[in-house]
């Protein structure tokens, strides 16, 4: 090594590509901190920290060896004492016989590396705020996607509902017209059996719309899941368990029975489905837990995003757990990764969610399990025991007036409330109803479809009850518009049923409402 | 898309090039992160004497069809595993000798497992099923380590200087390296370079091992910094039907700084396998 080498502003140094230092001056030394003689014959490897050896092996050298040389690299040095020395490095493989050698010069660059680093950190940021632009651009047709398919299922439910209304109440209506042992009735049994399950599915539709009829009331979780219970713990397959880890703190939430029972089922149900081992647990766990706007923002789009208290319900699974692909679609209805399944039920799960003002979320790994956490706003006043409904009683003769423009429903109500005992006068819009109102003073209750042609129903009932305030009435929906539902429930004397229904179920209702004291049911 | 249009578009995609006689048995050589098929150059005409060579670039590698990268398919290893697997497929190759280096290692454990019939027999150059400590396993690494190198690699990558840029001036100061080599040799795009560096780095893939079921050969090299000779004991431990050869090579790319122990050590293993 000659002098000038020795003493030139830089550090030079000689290695073989099997990675052994041959040479180097003491300019390389002192940036590292070592002798000279330390380091000829050490391997190359030991200049370097860990992600500089690793960067070092898989980038350096084989370009090296492909390329033939390798420039303005950026690398840290790591000196004697464990400090990093930033250097710029440039590095040539010199022709010759194997093994070949490699010549290198480093130079400092301290100042610069630390000018890079912001330049970096500002690129980072740059970088992340672009992503959450891109988040939030896809959050956006996310909601979109949702909207428009939220909006055709509960378009589609509303007219099932109908349809499914005459199926149910004729099929009904015509086996009372058989003998218990007659043939047609299994017949008529099965068409009653499947138009049960098409509203099922029609009611997960409408769930999964957020449109479905909410009555709520103060619940807890806790209460809802130790109600499903005993059916859960029947269906496991053989030695699966659950652990149940419920909070037990009596936290409460405005929700609807009916509508949690049917997301937390699907839930449970979904968690057993996806296991691989019959001696699998799967853990349900309860909490009330304040959630702020990020613990918010990593929910499914569409989910609340006012941070706040809420109960919160975990069902973890240890099963097969969903790739990637899959998890983005989720939601999405009709989207089954099931053998059996029609894909209703986490669209259901997240339409009540959205329409309880909660949350949803989905952690998986792919042969890990599965975690899906709902988180509903908790309100503080405890729970209310559910209101006791009147025993029924026999059908007495009053005079019913039914108001809805499907005429197929119309026939239905008037044979089947007419069995009932009732007698039945009918109208097919607002105006008709009002005017058969006037003529007939002996009408004693009415039923009014919500979705007239040329009024609401609501509006209909108010006219009626500016001449007769106490008149009970039910009224009927494909669907459960909230607004609508609100107006409702703040009405008294009134009864609500969500088409299918039975025209039993219409009738016994009617019955409750005209023997109910005037405070309304 | 007919089926042969489609392997078409496969074999170009992956770049794929074919060497040696067409009755050989075949040889898939799977480069390692960071490179490309070209850090075969020193074992694959040796091996196409008497072997049917299939080399490839991972998509997003090389000279692979950048425009078919995606993130989510190579968000993990299971990504790269499909690209063998679709290789291998497009040729209609079965019980192929699998040569995998580096990462390359548990893409080709993973590929096997998917289609056993395709694969005779594993040989993996510097293996590690889990690059970060995880006590008692020991991988050579911790989470900061793994860190400090996705800095260093956007440091490099993400600022002016860039390490990858075609260098065709200086070829002729190379006569050994074409001009097509040095265009080509690790030319893969910067930030899919960066992403393959997570997904190789953190990847596990220790619960894979006992599910291989074809005869392997673990080749460690001496001092290497990448997967040390204690990671490579542990492979040949867990894989059932493992063969385990330690090179006097040193570093992390035996085939290309020693070609010729490197060589040797894959036929003793193919002929014993054959």
């Amino acid at each position: 090594m000659s002098a000038d080498l020795d003493e030139a502003p830089c550090g030079y140094l000689r290695f073989d590509e099997r990675g052994t230092i041959l040479r180097c001056n003491a300019g390389l030394a002192q940036l590292v901190g070592r002798s000279v003689e330390s380091l000829i014959g050490a391997r190359i490897e030991r200049l370097f920290g860990v992600p500089g050896r690793i960067f070092f092996l898989t980038h350096v050298m084989p370009t090296l060896c492909g390329t033939g040389e390798t420039r303005e690299l950026q690398l840290d040095l790591r000196t004697e004492a464990g400090r990093d020395v930033p250097v710029l490095w440039n590095a040539v493989m010199r022709p010759g016989p194997e093994p070949r050698v490699i010549d290198v010069v480093v130079v400092e660059m301290a100042q610069r590396a630390e000018y890079e680093a912001e330049l970096l950190r500002a690129r980072r940021a740059a970088d992340e705020a672009r992503r959450e632009r891109e988040r939030a651009a896809e959050q956006i047709v996310q909601l979109r996607k949702f909207e428009s398919l939220s909006s055709l299922a509960g378009g589609i439910a509303h007219d099932f509902n109908n349809l499914l209304c005459v199926v149910l109440g004729n099929a009904q209506l015509l086996q009372d017209e058989f003998v218990p042992n007659h043939p047609a009735r299994p017949l008529l049994s099965a068409v009653e059996d499947a138009a049960r399950r098409a509203a099922e599915l029609s009611g997960q539709m409408l769930a999964y719309s957020g449109r479905a009829r909410l009555v709520l009331s103060p619940l807890s979780l806790d209460a809802v899941l130790e109600e499903l219970r005993p059916a859960i713990a029947a269906s496991l397959p053989g030695p699966t368990r659950i652990t149940w880890q419920l909070a037990g703190d009596g936290a409460t939430i405005d929700g609807d029975r009916d509508q949690l029972r049917r997301l937390l089922s699907s839930l449970l149900q979904n968690a057993v489905d996806a296991l691989t081992r019959p001696d699998a647990e799967i853990v349900v766990r309860t909490s009330t837990r304040t959630l702020d706007a990020d613990a918010l923002a990593q929910c499914h789009p569409g989910s609340a995003t006012v941070p706040g208290a809420y109960a919160v319900v975990e069902v973890v699974d240890p099963g097969h757990g969903i790739d990637p692909e899959s998890r983005g679609r989720l939601f999405e209805p009709f989207f089954s990764t099931k053998a059996v399944g029609r894909g209703l039920g986490l669209a259901a799960a997240l339409g009540i969610t959205r329409a309880h003002r909660g949350a949803i979320r989905i952690e998986s790994a792919v042969g890990l399990g599965t975690t899906v956490t709902v988180a509903l706003p908790r309100r503080g006043a405890p729970s209310r025991p559910p209101a006791r409904t009147a025993p029924r009683d026999a059908a007495q003769a009053n005079v019913v007036l039914v108001v809805d423009d499907e005429p197929a429903l119309r026939t239905l109500l008037v044979r089947g409330l007419g069995r009932m005992g009732f007698e039945v006068v009918t109208a097919d819009s607002g105006g008709a109803a009002l005017a058969c109102f006037a003529e007939r003073p002996d009408i004693a209750c009415a039923v009014i479809d919500l979705d007239l042609p040329d009024t609401s129903g609501i509006a209909v009932l108010e006219s009626l009850r500016q001449r007769r305030p106490e008149l009970p009435a039910v009224l009927m929906s494909g669907f459960g518009d909230a607004a609508l539902i609100a107006q409702v429930g703040a009405l008294h004397r009134t009864g609500f049923h969500t088409k299918p229904f039975t025209v039993r179920e219409v009738g016994d209702t009617l019955q409750q409402l005209l023997r109910a004291p005037r405070s309304g049911i | 898309m007919s089926t042969q249009s489609t392997a078409q578009a496969i074999l170009h995609r992956n770049h794929v090039t074919v060497t040696g006689p067409e009755d050989a048995p075949p040889v898939v050589l799977a480069h390692g992160f960071g490179c490309d098929q070209t850090m075969w150059r020193h074992v694959a005409p040796d091996l196409a004497r008497d072997h049917r060579v299939v080399l490839f670039d991972y998509v997003g590698c090389g000279r692979s069809d950048m425009r078919a990268y995606d993130p989510a398919r190579y968000g993990s290893l299971r990504g790269y595993a499909r690209d063998v697997l679709d290789v291998v497929e497009a040729l209609g190759v079965r019980d192929a000798r699998f040569v995998g280096h580096s990462v390359s290692s548990m893409v080709g454990v993973l590929a096997a497992r998917e289609a056993p019939e395709r694969f005779a027999s594993l040989s993996l150059i510097g293996p590690s099923p889990c690059y970060v400590d995880d006590p008692p396993y020991r991988g050579g690494f911790s989470r900061a380590d793994i860190d400090g190198l996705l800095d260093l690699m956007d440091r490099n990558f993400m600022g002016w200087v860039n390490m990858l840029a075609p260098t065709v001036a200086r070829a002729a100061d190379h006569p050994d390296v074409s001009a097509e080599l040095t265009q080509s040799f690790c030319s893969t795009d910067p930030l899919y370079l960066r992403r393959f560096a997570e997904v190789t780095f953190l990847a596990d893939n220790r619960a894979d091992l006992p599910r291989v079921t074809q005869p392997t050969l673990v080749v460690q090299c001496s001092e290497d910094a990448i997967a040390p000779e204690e990671v490579g004991l542990y492979c040949a431990r867990e894989i059932p039907r493992a063969t385990y050869r330690k090179l006097r090579a040193t570093g992390h790319c035996p085939h290309m700084s020693d070609p010729t122990e490197t060589l040797a050590v894959l036929r003793e293993f193919f002929a014993a396998d054959a």
